[in-house]
């Protein structure tokens, strides 16, 4: 039962918090944290187990013949200890800068809700569930993309629900037409589909259809524009869009769709993980051209994110072992690194109404501590060691030439010469003079700064701890192995 | 198959063999001189802020000697290279700023095509120590784009013809203690990383040697063909970094085009890596100083100064002359019409670096005196500990004909007693000097003509306006209605989606899901 827990604690929080109401602010305040750090000590729990090869499972039978099961492997523990831990971060960041707004229970709810489908996404033991818990996420985030209550919000909200439930439609389809062909699919690393593998016309179609539904939230070039536009919510949703929660959600699924449901090998030989490996390096290209002349800091940081999620898309759709550890790994890593951008940008235009990368000059020396964690972030994200993303660029590059795909090696190293492009503006502008005096030492409010200082350390300690069992990297490796039978990282 | 990549990455190793050793004391001497140097000449309140960056820069540019595997190559050369973007725009100017962006530009290039190179070589050898990915390189199945990756990469370190207008920009807005680090240090590890990754002395596949040896002969002479018309001191400096440059590929070019001939082109390589080194950093500290010096110092310093430039045209008994020595016999020992010729026209590219080096000690002479900037509270102090940090330079300079630790290196010194040998290492300067002097004298308007007209930074310089103007910030995009001004391509694509954002289209989905489910169902 207690791979149930970290879908169930941060439901119980959600409820907590409704009932609460928004007076209450310390019990709200209190329930929140406990149990965003009782969440992330089961998840670790049961990484620990993991770890030592026992896999957690559970099934509930929601209708006769319809079970929800959940199973504690090392690939979704990845994926759920990103969103647990970083909750709770992001928890303390929001109890900074949403202290004076509105409707603060609706939003700590939901956003526990958020948590727990996110979880559940994470956790489910095959499709159905992860459908649905996916839908649950779309639904769970809607009331804080639209927080604001304002029409750029609204108008960005309802962009939202369009993509996101026309991408749950046609996963659905999916995932219908599957159940149809092949009954229920567990996720099996190395695929499960193999008495199924000659009807590969309808297998093709269903992979379509799946990969689209993952690919909305993964934002596909095509289907991204909801990301962009949904950048008016408050930065906590923003790191949860961006970072903790959503858009990790597709790319997992895309993970999940290739190494576990079709398997490299049959995804290769049906002919479906080229063209997905083709839309997502033009994504890459696409996201990073477009960061580079982006003025406003969270649509520069959106475009980038876009880029980036191809990364895992790619990396697994290369169908090559080390490849798809990167990818696997970048989920981990890109999350730590885009938090703490977001985060940082949340703080600049709460503190200071820095909203523009034209208006950042030398707010270094007005936010050092901000700055360098942001620093510390951009130069993981352009893939420059110690820093955590050149982790997982490595073996993502490293895995393409392995695999014969030279070209994806040029596109990973040409990308991140781009994140450079699109991310030394930040730094540049950070240190130069300021064109009017700016008073020094003006951080923000604690409770905003030290999840920055700690997401953005992270970004570089997860780097320097590459090495070490447990961390994103060797943890990938593991996660990822099963899938290819007769490939070992060690 | 057990693929070790994953587990490897995670560390990163270190060594202590001929190579790192003789790299790492010429890095640490010229990066610890210029840390001085910048720390007794940059004025106090500035002296945080350019350390912050000279720092890790020195810390990056030494550890790379050491570096043994690829990940730590890397690391070092990151950490070296990219601090070094504060160095370039310490003075804070326009100028510099345009020179670090470009200087940026460069930088993060070479690095993303290092990187290719490192992780298809990687890929190739199961392994990451450079040993392995060096052995990997010539029967790697992409062996051809490896190798050009390589030289692409560190060729844009050296200031390869194309990339050669980086050097200069670089070196002419960063402070003197700096800009020597830079050009005694920085560039040499393009040399470093060719020596650890290209298999010379080993079978490559035919062609890399004369495409090497090409691109060298290119840089050596159309390096110095652009500094000539360049217009400061430090633009011309930086252009003979180039050029000599050019020099280096060509030994390494010969090495791979035959493998009798790899000892010797690594030996080159090497000694063309130190004297270089010394010499230019000398020179750019030299700069400094006669540019702050008045009366009888200032005319000795200039004196003074005429050692470097000499070693650079290779005149006998400096150190330029023993690295000279070694590159004849790289050329020689190699069979092949290329490697030859290349040898024939090693004594015309002395000519053109001794141009160089007349034009640099024209424009230095014509600079005024800096009094001002530099100094603390006006004392001369400072002053006298910069020209004393100068004159341990040249001391090194000067000893280093000396104090080589290859065997060989004797030889090279008994050889300059040789009269054929005296006089190849003679006639180059002279014939510059004659040249110079012929110039000066009948065609003096056409020179002043076409002085200039290559401005710092060539073509590197160009394109960073370029692309910077196309990367300013799309200003205010509109955010009413969603719609973004964007233009061209993105514009086509962001249009192209908008229908998705139609509730017919959720709608006509949910249609679609009902039926195929109730079809399933029935």
């Amino acid at each position: 039962m207690t791979v149930w827990l970290p879908v169930l604690l941060p439901v119980l929080v959600g409820v907590t918090t409704f009932l609460l109401g928004e007076t209450r602010e310390r019990l709200r305040v209190l329930v929140n944290l406990a149990g965003a750090v009782l969440s992330s000590g089961v998840v670790i729990a049961l990484v620990v187990r993991a770890y030592d090869g026992a896999v957690a499972g559970s099934s509930v039978e929601m209708l006769p013949g319809l079970a929800l099961s959940l199973e504690a492997d090392l690939l979704g523990l990845l994926f759920s200890a990103v969103a647990t831990v970083l909750w709770a971060v992001t928890l303390v960041y929001a109890f900074g800068y949403m202290a004076h707004a509105e409707n603060r229970a609706r939003f700590f709810g939901f956003f526990a809700l958020c948590i727990a489908s996110a979880n559940g996404v994470a956790l489910s033991a095959d499709l159905l569930g992860l459908f649905v818990f996916y839908e649950l996420l779309t639904l769970a985030t809607y009331p804080l993309v639209v927080h604001s209550g304002t029409d750029e919000a609204l108008v960005a909200g309802r962009r939202y629900l369009y993509y996101a439930l026309s991408g749950g439609a046609a996963l659905l389809l999916g995932v219908v037409w599957l159940y149809a062909i092949a009954g229920t699919v567990p996720f099996t690393p190395g695929g499960a589909l193999g008495a199924v593998a000659g009807r590969t016309g309808e297998l093709r179609a269903i992979f379509a259809l799946l990969a689209g539904g993952f690919g909305v939230k993964a934002a596909l070039v095509g289907l991204h524009r909801w990301l962009p536009g949904a950048m008016v919510a408050p930065a906590p949703v923003s790191a949860l869009l961006h970072a903790v929660a959503v858009v990790k959600a597709g790319a997992f699924g895309m993970v999940r769709l290739v190494n576990e449901v079709y398997g490299p090998e049959l995804a290769t030989s049906l002919g479906v993980a080229q063209p997905l490996a083709a839309i997502a390096a033009i994504t890459i290209l696409f996201g990073s051209i477009v960061a580079l002349r982006q003025d406003d800091i969270k649509r520069r940081l959106a475009y980038s994110t876009i880029a980036q999620l191809s990364y895992i898309t790619l990396g697994v759709a290369l169908c090559s072992p080390l490849a798809a550890v990167g990818a696997v790994a970048h989920l981990a890593h890109h999350a730590v690194m885009k938090i703490t951008m977001f985060f940082s940008a949340g703080s600049l235009a709460e503190t200071h109404h820095i909203k523009r990368l034209s208006a950042l000059d030398g707010v270094g020396h007005l936010m050092p501590a901000t700055m360098a964690s942001f620093a510390a972030a951009s130069f993981g994200l352009a893939g420059i060691p110690p820093f955590a993303g050149f982790f997982s660029k490595w073996p993502l590059g490293a895995g393409a030439a392995e695999s014969g795909q030279v070209w994806a090696t040029l596109l990973f190293v040409t990308s991140g010469a781009l994140a450079v492009g699109y991310l030394a503006p930040f730094l540049v502008r950070a240190v130069r003079p300021a064109a009017a005096a700016r008073e020094p030492g003006a951080e923000s409010d604690p409770r905003m700064l030290w999840p920055i200082v700690i997401v953005g350390a992270l970004s570089l300690v997860l780097g320097l701890l590459a090495g070490v069992p447990g961390s994103p990297l060797d943890w990938a490796a593991r996660a990822v192995a099963p899938s290819y039978a007769g490939w070992s990282p060690w | 198959m057990v693929d070790g990549l994953v587990r490897a990455i995670g560390s990163g190793a270190f060594l202590a063999d001929d190579l790192a050793v003789t790299f790492g004391v010429l890095f640490s001497a010229i990066w610890g001189i210029s840390a001085l140097y910048a720390l007794v000449t940059v004025p106090s309140d500035e002296r945080g802020r350019l350390f912050a960056y000279f720092v890790p820069a020195a810390v990056g540019g030494i550890g790379v000697a050491f570096a043994a595997d690829a990940v730590s190559f890397y690391l070092c050369f990151a950490l070296m290279a990219l601090p070094s973007w504060g160095l370039v725009t310490h003075p804070r100017t326009a100028e510099a700023h345009r020179a670090g962006t470009a200087y940026l530009g460069v930088t993060v290039l070479g690095e993303a095509l290092l990187l290719a190179a490192l992780m298809l070589l990687a890929a190739e050898a199961k392994s990451i120590h450079l040993a392995e990915l060096r052995g990997a390189l010539a029967a790697a199945e992409h062996a051809g784009v490896a190798f050009a990756l390589v030289v692409a990469a560190f060729g844009l370190k050296l200031g390869a013809i194309g990339a050669s207008g980086a050097l200069p920009l670089t070196y002419g807005t960063a402070p003197a203690g700096a800009a020597s680090a830079l050009a005694g240090a920085t560039v040499k590890v393009g040399v470093l990383g060719l020596l650890r990754l290209l298999p010379l002395g080993e079978v490559v596949p035919d062609g890399w040697g004369a495409a090497v040896i090409v691109l060298g002969l290119l840089t050596a002479f159309g390096a110095a063909a652009l500094g000539v018309l360049t217009t400061t001191p430090k633009a011309v400096l930086g252009y003979s970094s180039a050029s000599q440059m050019g020099l280096v590929l060509i030994g390494i070019g010969a090495g791979l085009a035959d493998p009798a001939a790899g000892s010797w082109a690594i030996a080159a390589a090497v000694a063309y890596s130190v004297h270089h080194g010394l010499a230019k950093a000398t020179l750019f500290l030299g700069e400094d100083v006669v540019r702050h010096a008045t009366g009888h110092f200032r005319r000795l310093a200039l004196a003074a100064l005429v050692l470097p430039a000499l070693a650079l045209v290779g005149a006998p008994l400096t150190s330029g002359f023993v690295a000279k020595y070694a590159l004849k016999h790289a050329v020689h020992d190699a069979a092949g019409a290329l490697p030859h010729l290349a040898g024939t026209l090693l004594s015309w590219a002395a000519v053109g670096t001794a141009l160089l080096m007349l034009r640099f000690f024209v424009l230095l002479m014509q600079e005024p005196v800096d009094q001002g900037a530099g100094t603390v509270g006006g004392a001369a102090a400072p002053r006298r500990a910069a020209a004393v940090l100068w004159a341990s330079m040249l001391a090194l300079v000067a000893g280093a004909a000396w104090l080589w630790p290859a065997g060989w290196a004797a030889d090279a010194a008994h050889s300059a007693f040789d009269p054929t040998s005296l006089f190849a290492a003679t006639w180059p300067g002279l014939v510059a000097l004659a040249a110079a002097l012929l110039a000066r004298r009948l065609a003096r308007g056409a020179v002043r003509l076409r002085e200039g007209i290559v401005p710092p930074g060539d073509l590197v310089a160009g394109a960073t306006r370029v692309v910077s103007a196309w990367l300013a910030p799309v200003p205010a995009p509109v955010i009413a209605g969603g719609r973004t001004r964007a233009t061209g391509l993105p514009r086509m694509l962001l249009e192209a989606e908008g229908f998705w954002t139609v509730w017919a289209v959720a709608a006509g989905v949910f249609v679609v899901v009902a039926v195929v489910l109730v079809l399933v169902a029935a």
